[in-house]
């Protein structure tokens, strides 16, 4: 190639950065194939010398996966200027992409020296730091990027930094100010809504999960943990009208059909229940709740030797879950196997006091003629039920009857 | 059957007015105006085609098209003189020029000044080319100042970049006496208006340049009345204010940040975005800029955040509908990539346009007789104009949007088949019998699987072999096509002690087969090292009759065998007499 090209080139055409207008607008309207032509037709006409259309073909190529690619780019874009802090942030973005988190760090180090006050450089350290699980480290260095400027980006990482440290309290709080700052950011609205519902506090859960809903109706995850809040409370229609539009986006979700399910088990559809929930398992043969929640369904209808494969198989999957082994020992008495429904039931109290394991265990015992025994379980479960607060006693009055009816019928110790 | 309680259904405030599918159309929103191009109060609409054309629309057509010198990057119209009637001059800017258009004939030609050189690149150039310094002594000088923050000229880059010393001389033999310059080219212009808020009263051109810059000019448009440094290229301009009065101008740049100058002064509030922007507008004391991670954020013109509008699709234009009528109305346009055109009044949604083809520009305004016309170009060059109703109510209702159309759908409960229904019948009545019996196959099955185990464990017959206290493990293969075969046999110890005393023994079919060797004496076998003993063996069927060879390796102490392989011998070749 003549050497004498670049200069005339410069000459006829005008300055080299005549077309990085173009380049930006095609890039920002997402044109990438049209914006990567013009980018090669300038790299082919000035020798690979310019700056901007490199730096924008590397954003192109990670933004398609190739992220190796992308960053030899940047690295050339810096090699031409290295005083533009740009360059180096993408260098680093890039080494971060690829999982060399150190390395990253030294690069956005290297950037602090051109500018101290860049948000983006504190946040993307922040970033690297929680991948090395310097969790304090990340902290310090999102509050130094929110401190420079909040953004909502910033402030969901941290959230997730505290939540990875199991400080939920701590995360909801950062998830609060941000919505302080940013009130109606749906993906917010979601975390802190699934946040409290994994501290228990149902309200405050769905008053946030709901609001995320005015705001992103669509969003599947949303719908699927204010309409298990909704299922909860025994609103089936309504929460199977919003299973509807999570339906049409994750069809193929397991959570969503064995939540499905259990709204037609709520409104005693069982033959749909089933359906539904056996759709879940299929979508996930090893989710063991769907399995639980077969075994219920069949328990109820009465098929209990499906009920007892059901509940064996959740076991399999889950077996530090004390309720399983109470209904396997139901379904083991309906199935006439004294024997077994005993040590399943031992099993359970074993690894759980409840109540409700020692109320169906006396039944089984007495129903079995044990009246001994059934009578000894049962003076577990009194003394169990009067630690129960009003609301626990009163929320299942089939307890209180089945209380009552054991009580006339055994001796009194 | 009771009716799904629907929402009373909107009526859009649009009406559609003309669609050209086939405009060949090329130009984003800066290209796009809607003018009073005679002063006669019929409104036109310009685009400033990529393609390099001006073109001029009047109702539903085409009305003249003129060829532009180059690619336009951006077009405004300016009101230059106080005479009546008042005819606007249309600026195209293009590379470092701006031309003037009166009349749509060209006028006046203004071109942006170069950037003023850095005065150590300038001293290295004039150095290199007296020859007081040498090319490698320039290079390094051109170096230090590069890292000591000079921007440079795509000149010295050359020459930085060039590694061999003979292509450096030839650059800086062809540069010799060409003139050391920085020039830059516009990237976005708009207008100010001078002294007076009225449409067509006296307005300014204010650009954008590459390098960094924003340059206000007279109202004339030759000389440059103030200039502004800022950090990085501007790509979007939005101005407020009157310049003899009060004025802000917001610039969205290209390193993601907004920079607002306010009053001939560059302001300290920065809004540093999430991503890059790719559109920019103002409302009353809002900045509002979409940004490319399909959202729109609306920031508070001290640069606080006042909250975003998230978009299902990422955003390709934004445009302000603002309209005197009863009372002003000022509404943000937003243009989605799949199709959409959203209208928002503050926070909420109050009409959806869909479109066939994504509109990239978009300008509302007054197009012919009509005062609310919303000018629309897709990405594949179609050409749009929907008008807003008179009577359409712009007002935000407030409440919360209907639920989604997808909450209609019933979902698609699997089917179950009258079959199945019986069968649970049935397991119902017998529930405990079926359970019963399954347990007891189970418990069959569970025993036979055992037996079966054992059995392979015990006689020989796996492919490994527990009962010489050591674990042996013997593959066999058959190598050749006939008469002739070999069949290799692979033996390895895979438990810890070494087993001594272990022979192999053949047996095969002698009507079919010759074997060479009956019997192997085996050596010490240790842990984990694999041996390998051969053994020949001849077909001597005359029709190439196959069979099974068996191996047995055994111990002495033992009549069953340690291990067993069965090998089955391929069909044979058959020698052809003679």
């Amino acid at each position: 190639m003549a050497p004498t090209g670049p200069a005339t080139a410069a000459r006829s055409n005008g300055p080299r950065e005549r077309v990085n207008w173009l380049i930006h607008v095609n890039y920002v309207q997402q044109n990438y194939d049209h914006c990567l032509a013009l980018i090669e037709e300038q790299l082919k006409m000035h020798n690979g010398l310019c700056e901007y259309p490199i730096y924008i073909k590397a954003l192109i190529k990670r933004q398609r996966g190739e992220i190796q690619d992308s960053l030899q780019l940047f690295q050339a874009a810096t090699c031409l200027n290295p005083n533009n802090i740009n360059n180096l942030k993408q260098v680093g973005r890039s080494l971060y992409l690829l999982g060399k988190h150190k390395a990253a760090l030294d690069v956005y180090k290297e950037a602090m020296r051109l500018n101290e006050e860049d948000w983006e450089v504190w946040h993307n350290q922040g970033l690297c730091q929680m991948y090395l699980k310097q969790y304090e480290k990340a902290i310090d260095c999102f509050k130094q990027a929110n401190a420079i400027q909040q953004h909502d980006v910033t402030y969901i990482q941290l959230g997730k930094v505290y939540t990875l440290q199991e400080d939920f309290r701590a995360a909801i709080e950062v998830y609060l100010e941000a919505l302080d700052f940013s009130p109606d950011n749906p993906e917010m609205l979601t975390t802190v809504g699934l946040l409290y519902l994994r501290l228990g506090e149902n309200y405050r859960a769905f008053d946030f999960l709901g609001n995320s809903l005015t705001h992103d109706p669509k969003n599947p995850k949303t719908i699927l943990a204010a309409g298990s809040i909704i299922q909860d409370h025994s609103d089936m229609d309504v929460a199977l009208v919003k299973y509807r539009v999570a339906a049409v986006a994750t069809p193929n979700s397991a959570q969503l059909w064995n939540n499905i399910g259990m709204c037609f088990f709520g409104k005693q559809r069982y033959v749909a229940a089933i359906a539904c929930l056996k759709r879940a398992l299929y979508l996930d043969p090893f989710e063991w709740i769907i399995s639980y929640n077969l075994g219920l369904v069949h328990l109820n209808t009465g098929q209990y030797a499906s009920a007892f494969h059901f509940f064996s198989s959740s076991i399999n999957l889950k077996p530090d879950f004390p309720s399983s082994y109470m209904y396997l020992a139901i379904t083991l008495s309906r199935l006439d196997d004294f024997d077994n429904a005993c040590s399943a039931y031992e099993k359970a109290i074993e690894m759980e006091d409840d109540h409700l394991f020692e109320l169906n265990f006396a039944i089984t015992l007495y129903n079995n003629d044990e009246v001994e025994k059934a009578a000894e379980h049962f003076a577990k479960f009194e003394q169990l039920y009067a630690k129960l607060d009003d609301e626990a006693k009163s929320s299942d009055p089939e307890v209180a009857e089945q209380r009552q009816a054991l009580a006339a019928l055994l001796p009194a110790r | 059957m009771s009716a799904p309680i629907a929402a009373p259904p909107q009526r859009s405030p649009w009406l559609h007015a003309w669609r050209d599918p086939v405009a060949n159309l090329k130009a984003f929103s800066p290209c796009m105006r809607l003018v009073d191009l005679n002063g006669d109060g019929d409104y036109k609409l310009i685009v400033a085609d990529a393609e390099r054309r001006l073109k001029v629309y009047r109702n539903t057509s085409l009305i003249s098209e003129n060829v532009l010198l180059d690619t336009p990057v951006s077009m405004c119209v300016t009101y230059t003189e106080t005479s009546k009637p008042r005819v606007p001059s249309v600026a195209v800017a293009s590379g470092p020029h701006v031309f003037i258009y009166r009349r749509l004939r060209p006028y006046y030609k203004f071109s942006v000044p170069p950037t003023p050189l850095a005065q150590a690149e300038a001293n290295v150039w004039t150095k290199l080319h007296s020859g007081a310094m040498d090319i490698a002594e320039a290079v390094d000088a051109l170096v230090a100042a590069r890292d000591g923050g000079t921007l440079l000229t795509t000149r010295s880059v050359d020459l930085i970049n060039t590694e061999a010393l003979d292509e450096r001389t030839a650059l800086v033999d062809a540069w010799r006496g060409a003139p050391l310059t920085h020039q830059t080219v516009i990237t976005c212009m708009e207008v100010i208006r001078k002294n007076m808020d009225e449409e067509d009263a006296l307005s300014q051109l204010v650009l954008g340049t590459e390098a960094g810059s924003v340059l206000v000019l007279d109202v004339t448009g030759v000389t440059i009345v103030n200039r502004f440094q800022l950090p990085s290229t501007p790509v979007y301009l939005a101005i407020t204010g009157l310049y003899d009065v009060e004025y802000r101008l917001v610039c969205a740049c290209r390193n993601g940040s907004i920079y607002t100058i306010k009053n001939g002064e560059l302001s300290g509030t920065v809004v540093e975005l999430e991503a890059q922007p790719c559109g920019l507008a103002r409302i009353d004391k809002h900045i509002l800029v979409a940004c490319m991670g399909a959202v729109v954020h609306a920031y508070h013109i001290k640069g606080k955040k006042s909250h975003s509008l998230f978009m299902p699709a990422p955003v390709a234009a934004i445009e302000v509908l603002s309209l005197e009528r009863m009372r002003s109305v000022k509404a943000l346009l937003v243009s989605l990539h799949n199709g959409e055109v959203r209208l928002y009044v503050d926070k909420s949604i109050i009409a959806t346009i869909h479109l066939d083809d994504p509109a990239v520009g978009m300008r509302f305004g007054a197009y012919g007789r009509e005062e609310a016309a919303l000018a629309m170009v897709g990405k594949a060059g179609t050409l749009v104009i929907k008008m807003l109703q008179r009577t359409a109510n712009l007002e935000s209702s407030g409440a919360p949007p209907g639920p989604p159309p997808e909450q209609d759908i019933p979902l698609a409960i699997p089917k179950k088949t009258r079959l199945y229904v019986e069968q649970t019948q049935r397991e119902r009545e017998q529930a405990t019998e079926m359970h019963r019996i399954f347990q007891r196959d189970l418990c069959k099955l569970r025993l036979n699987t055992a037996r079966a185990y054992v059995k392979v464990l015990t006689d020989g017959q796996g492919a490994q072999s527990y009962t010489v206290g050591q674990s042996v493990r013997l593959t066999a293969g058959v190598q050749g096509l006939g008469p002739l075969f070999k069949l290799r046999l692979n033996l390895q110890n895979l438990g810890n002690k070494p087993v001594v005393d272990l022979e192999m023994t053949f047996s095969a079919n002698t009507m079919l087969y010759k074997l060479h060797t009956h019997v192997l004496q085996l050596p010490l076998l240790l842990p984990s090292v694999t041996y390998r003993c051969d053994c020949d063996v001849e077909s001597i069927d005359e029709a190439g009759a196959s069979d099974m060879v068996r191996v047995y390796v055994c111990t002495p102490t033992s009549k069953v065998p340690v291990i067993s392989a069965v090998v089955t011998m391929p069909l044979s070749e058959v020698i052809m007499d003679g």
